[in-house]
């Protein structure tokens, strides 16, 4: 079994840990109740989310100092990833907001700000599919890479700076004992899943950039 | 039943469903990838979970 592998298998392993305790074994909070359980998927996905962002952010800097087309591949794999991070955060903080707070959807600043980033890394894949030049796609691709994530901390930022219906963040540091830490096994079981899917859009894409050059084939 | 659990089970159901779904997609696309570049699967057979 190879290092990949492993890796999927042990995030496999430790989602499945972390369902089994969020949903049967950690009791439910004293003033949302058993909802608040989503807790601990909404809140590690939203953090691997930006996460994935910031790996955009990274691989867009070393293609433009480098110009390898190995970081432009990295920084599009970890994009498509993060976009589906982000559809998710939005999707169970709808289901966490229905419940505790009576409504699907409100123009709230944090929920507002993590909805953009859905047509801004859509976006940034939109582009990379508009030019066959994978250089010039590449060189595209890593300035909105690099723009695109001044969105993140905002997206942080967003609780701090106006006070509306969404919380401030979670972290281990604001949770109790128990409850902490069973978010930080829901970041390492979220952020391995994330390297692993990551990695191996990576390797899809080398492939399939291979086949683009080496172009289509004859009769 | 709490009809909390409702969202509950959906948000953990989706959060499990993406994940499948998006392997899987990956997977089919590496098959399609090793095949047109003639390395017939082995991609795919290297993949892992999924």
């Amino acid at each position: 079994m190879n290092k990949l592998t492993m890796l999927g298998w042990v995030s496999i392993a430790l989602i499945a840990a972390g369902s089994v305790l969020g949903l049967a074994v950690l009791p439910a909070d004293a003033l949302q109740g058993e909802v608040s359980r989503l807790l601990y998927v909404h809140v590690p996905v939203a953090w691997v989310m930006m996460l994935a962002f910031f790996v955009v952010f990274l691989m867009s800097i070393l293609y433009l100092v480098q110009r390898r087309l190995k970081w432009d591949l990295l920084a599009a794999s970890a994009a498509e990833v993060g976009l589906m991070g982000a559809i998710l955060t939005l999707v169970l903080g709808t289901l966490w907001g229905r419940p505790t707070w009576g409504i699907w959807w409100a123009w709230d600043p944090r929920i507002t700000t993590t909805a953009l980033l859905v047509p801004i890394y859509a976006g940034y894949l939109v582009v990379r599919s508009m030019s066959e030049d994978p250089d010039q796609r590449a060189r595209w691709a890593a300035v909105i890479g690099l723009i695109a994530f001044v969105q993140v901390p905002i997206v942080y930022l967003s609780v701090f700076w106006w006070r509306s219906l969404h919380q401030p963040p979670s972290s281990p540091q604001s949770m109790w004992g128990v409850y902490g830490l069973m978010l930080m096994l829901g970041f390492f079981a979220y952020a391995g899943a994330f390297a692993y899917l990551w990695l191996r859009r990576y390797r899809l894409a080398a492939t399939e950039l291979e086949l683009e050059l080496s172009g289509p084939e004859e009769g | 039943m709490n009809e909390h659990w409702l969202f509950i089970g959906a948000g953990y159901g989706i959060t499990w469903a993406s994940l499948c779904w998006y392997l899987l997609r990956l997977r089919r696309r590496e098959r399609m990838a090793a095949a047109a570049s003639g390395r017939g699967g082995e991609g795919a057979r290297a993949g892992g979970p999924g």
